[in-house]
Order: C-alpha cells, then structure tokens, then sequence
C-alpha cells in the first residue's frame, strides 16, 4: 500500500475529509481509507488530489 | 458528486424485485420461486450512495467472492445431479433440479450482497474510528 501525505496537505490547506471528498467527487470514506493506506487510487484520481493541493503526485503518494 | 462518481448503477438491480412480488401473487399456482427474486430489492439502498472508484473496487472483491462460491456450488450441483441420474433418477428429478438451480443461483447473490454489507460497514466503522 502507498503511504501518503494527504493529512499532512488537508491540514495545511485547511480542508475537511469532507470538502476534499467534494472536490475530487468522491466519498467521504474514500479519503479516509487513502489517508491510512487502505486503499491505493487510480492515477486519475491521484492527480486530481494533486492538483487540488497543488503538488504533484509523487511527492503525495510514497512507495 | 462529479467526475469519479455516477448515479449508482447497482441500484437497479433493484427492479428485479418486482417479479418477487409478482411470485408472491402467483405463489398459489405454483410459481413460489419467483418470490426468491425479493432479494433484489436490497439494491434499492445503494440508490443515494455514490459510486466511486472505492465502491467499485468493494463490489469487485465481493463479485470476484461470489463468482468462485458460484462455481463451487455449481460444480458440485452438476455431480449430484450426475450420480443421481447415474443410479436412475426417479419422479422427483424435476424438484431436485429446481432445488439444486436455486442453490446454485441464489446462495452466490447473498453471498455477494453479505460481503457488500460487511465492506460498507467497515468503511462506516473506520471514517468512525478516524473522528474519534
């Protein structure tokens, strides 16, 4: 499983599991599985993160 | 709910229920296993939860669960059905395949929908976790 940053950036943008959910178009239980590694997106929605945080996905997602 | 998300289509496996109640109508003439399709009804609840990539990937786990129980029971449906033609099925052969059918197709579909149940609720219980 990845491990990411998305807390770390949700944090700093100041943004809910809820709002960002909203943003990307998914549920709320999906951000949270992805910010405990339970689950590893597709790369669409990745990048979607990504650009909601404007960052790229590699320094979102670690291996 | 936009790009990663859809109207839930398993929502309308649904319909299928209503030949469940058309069973239930028709239960006097013989026509009781069509009631079996009610199940489908369940389906109904999924209408107003979105489906996204996390959804899809809980129905595909619980499908791909479901489809190796399906092949299972077929499997041994077939050779039951097998051994008892081999030692000369009798009048009741028509109830045991109707019996064996309905096993065969029924028990997979709960299978499905009780390990979509338990997914769903364990997504619930961690975004729980996660507030506390």
């Amino acid at each position: 499983m990845l491990k990411t940053r998305i807390k770390e950036y949700r944090a700093k943008y100041n943004l809910s599991q809820e709002d960002l959910a909203k943003k990307v178009g998914v549920r709320r239980e999906t951000i949270g599985h992805l910010e405990n590694g339970r689950y590893n997106p597709s790369l669409k929605l990745a990048m979607d993160i990504a650009k909601v945080f404007e960052t790229t996905v590699e320094d979102l997602f670690k291996y | 709910m936009n790009k990663h998300t859809k109207k839930n289509p398993l929502s309308y496996l649904g319909w299928l229920g209503l030949i469940g109640i058309i069973g239930v109508n028709l239960s006097a003439h013989g026509a009781w296993i069509l009631q079996l399709f009610l199940i489908y009804f369940f389906f109904f609840i999924y209408r107003n939860v979105p489906a996204d990539e996390l959804f899809w990937f809980n129905v595909k786990k619980a499908g791909l669960s479901s489809f190796i129980l399906g092949l299972i029971i077929n499997n041994i449906v077939l050779i039951t059905l097998a051994i008892f033609e081999s030692i000369g099925g009798n009048q009741d052969a028509t109830k045991l395949i109707i019996g064996m059918f309905l096993i065969s197709s029924f028990i997979p579909l709960l299978f499905f929908i009780g390990i979509l149940m338990y997914y769903n609720r364990q997504e619930k219980k961690y975004v729980e976790k996660d507030n506390a």
